[in-house]
């Protein structure tokens, strides 16, 4: 639920130190930060999230604007932080264990819904895979991010025409890809 | 190539078109999931991904709130300090180390000047007592005198000994020619106290002789304003122990001319012969 015309009072008090604003944000953001980094791959999503919002921490004294602004300027670190980690893993290549492996083999609170969201986690990777990097960047910056054409290209540092053009192409494929029913449904 | 040979979303035609369609999609429209039923499922995908564990929301916030206290930290807030500057003020408590509040000079210079005040003053307390060598004392006297003190030297501790000794001298002198002049009087009962031998040559007219020997005792006298007064002091002492004091030394007149005990020896002498006339007239006169 937006925090509305209270965004500036939390922001401040978060600035101060208060947990509470801290929380406020972090349940505001943090949903659409996790599902942003599950869809890009990230070895340890939770652990990502956690990184990401560290980081926010340290630059709130850098951010300006209101809460649609501070939404995409929480999900241009996440992209960073994500693209930072790729390259480390380039430079040291590693083969983890999955994570959503692991929490799928083990137990958890409710093994329906995680049955779901693993299902849904794997269509949706087996769906981005068809689509380049500057297409899912811009795909899941649009539908999980809830971001406009200019804010993604805020984020992406191109021009809101070139992410049209991105946009639109990343839509073909998927359409593509589904109704060959080479996505599993 | 016409518009049908390849997807309406590759031509470029209806980019505007398709992004109403999906903000539609994303808002939930009916319309836009029944025209858009492959971008529907990849949403709904999308949407229903895990988000963050509810078990991990606590251990984030706990780590985003140490991240903010050590940021305010670093910023002079006082919800943490560094141990170095635990002590200071809040505004001080992440600052950069203080300066050196006393320079490193005036450490250096107190240790080197510390003990040479100590020397300084015991050894000025000891050239002051005169209890030091000699050379030691002049060099300290050179150096008192250097900053205005008036230290004694070797000199003065010789020129004061040598003044009690001819003193002494003269004292244990005079005390003889005393003891000798009562020795005569009292050879002769007529004669009265020696003290008043002056008033005797007084009435026996020899005032001349006197005369010469107030001038003598004079002299002696200008000898004796050279000579220290604790000289004349101890002159006095010793006087006073041989019991013959011939008076008030300063005196005009009196038959003792050369009565002033503490003059040099050559008045000393005078005395003695003025004594030495006064027991020869006493005897003509017997």
């Amino acid at each position: 639920m937006p925090l509305g015309e209270s965004f500036d009072r939390v922001v401040a008090a978060a600035a101060a130190g208060a947990e509470w604003a801290w929380r406020e944000l972090y349940r505001e953001t943090a949903p659409a930060v996790g599902r942003y980094v599950r869809a890009r791959g990230a070895n340890d999503p939770d652990d990502a999230v956690g990184e990401i919002f560290c980081k926010v921490v340290r630059r709130l004294d850098s951010f300006t604007g209101d809460e649609r602004a501070f939404r995409t300027w929480v999900l241009a670190i996440a992209r960073n932080q994500l693209i930072d980690e790729a390259r480390r893993r380039q430079r040291r290549p590693e083969e983890p264990v999955d994570h959503e492996r692991l929490a799928g083999a083990g137990p958890s609170g409710d093994a329906e819904d995680d049955a779901l969201a693993h299902l849904a986690t794997e269509r949706v990777r087996e769906t981005l895979s068809s689509l380049t990097a500057d297409q899912r960047d811009v795909m899941l910056l649009r539908v999980i991010g809830r971001l406009t054409i200019d804010e993604i290209a805020e984020v992406v540092g191109r021009r809101p025409g070139a992410v049209k053009m991105l946009q639109a192409r990343a839509i073909a494929s998927i359409r593509s890809k589904i109704s060959e029913g080479s996505v599993t449904l | 190539m016409s518009p049908d040979d390849v997807s309406p979303y590759e031509m470029g035609t209806n980019r505007h078109d398709e992004d109403d369609e999906l903000e539609r999609l994303l808002e939930g429209s009916a319309d836009a999931r029944e025209q858009l039923p492959e971008l529907t499922i990849f949403v709904d995908d999308l949407q229903a991904m895990q988000t963050p564990s509810p078990g991990v929301e606590d251990l984030h916030v706990a780590a985003m709130m140490s991240e903010s206290s050590r940021l305010l930290a670093d910023n002079g807030d006082p919800v943490a300090r560094p141990v170095s500057k635990a002590h200071g003020p809040a505004s001080q408590a992440s600052g950069l180390p203080m300066r050196r509040s006393t320079p490193m000079v005036k450490l250096l210079l107190a240790k080197v000047m510390a003990p040479l005040v100590a020397v300084f003053t015991i050894m000025g307390g000891l050239a002051y007592a005169q209890v030091l060598p000699d050379p030691l004392q002049d060099v300290v006297a050179d150096a008192g005198g250097a900053v205005g003190l008036d230290l004694p030297d070797s000199d003065d501790g010789d020129v004061d000994e040598a003044t009690e000794v001819e003193d002494a001298d003269e004292a244990d002198e005079a005390t003889e020619v005393e003891d000798d002049a009562d020795t005569t009087h009292e050879s002769d009962p007529a004669e009265g106290d020696d003290d008043e031998g002056a008033t005797d040559d007084e009435a026996d007219g020899t005032e001349g002789d006197d005369d010469e020997a107030n001038a003598e005792g004079e002299g002696a006298q200008g000898d004796d304003d050279e000579a220290d007064d604790s000289t004349e002091d101890q002159d006095d002492s010793t006087d006073d122990g041989s019991g013959n004091d011939d008076g008030d030394n300063s005196g005009p007149g009196g038959g003792d001319g050369g009565g002033d005990n503490s003059g040099s020896g050559g008045g000393s002498d005078d005395e003695n012969g003025g004594s030495d006339d006064e027991v020869e007239e006493a005897a003509d006169e017997e």
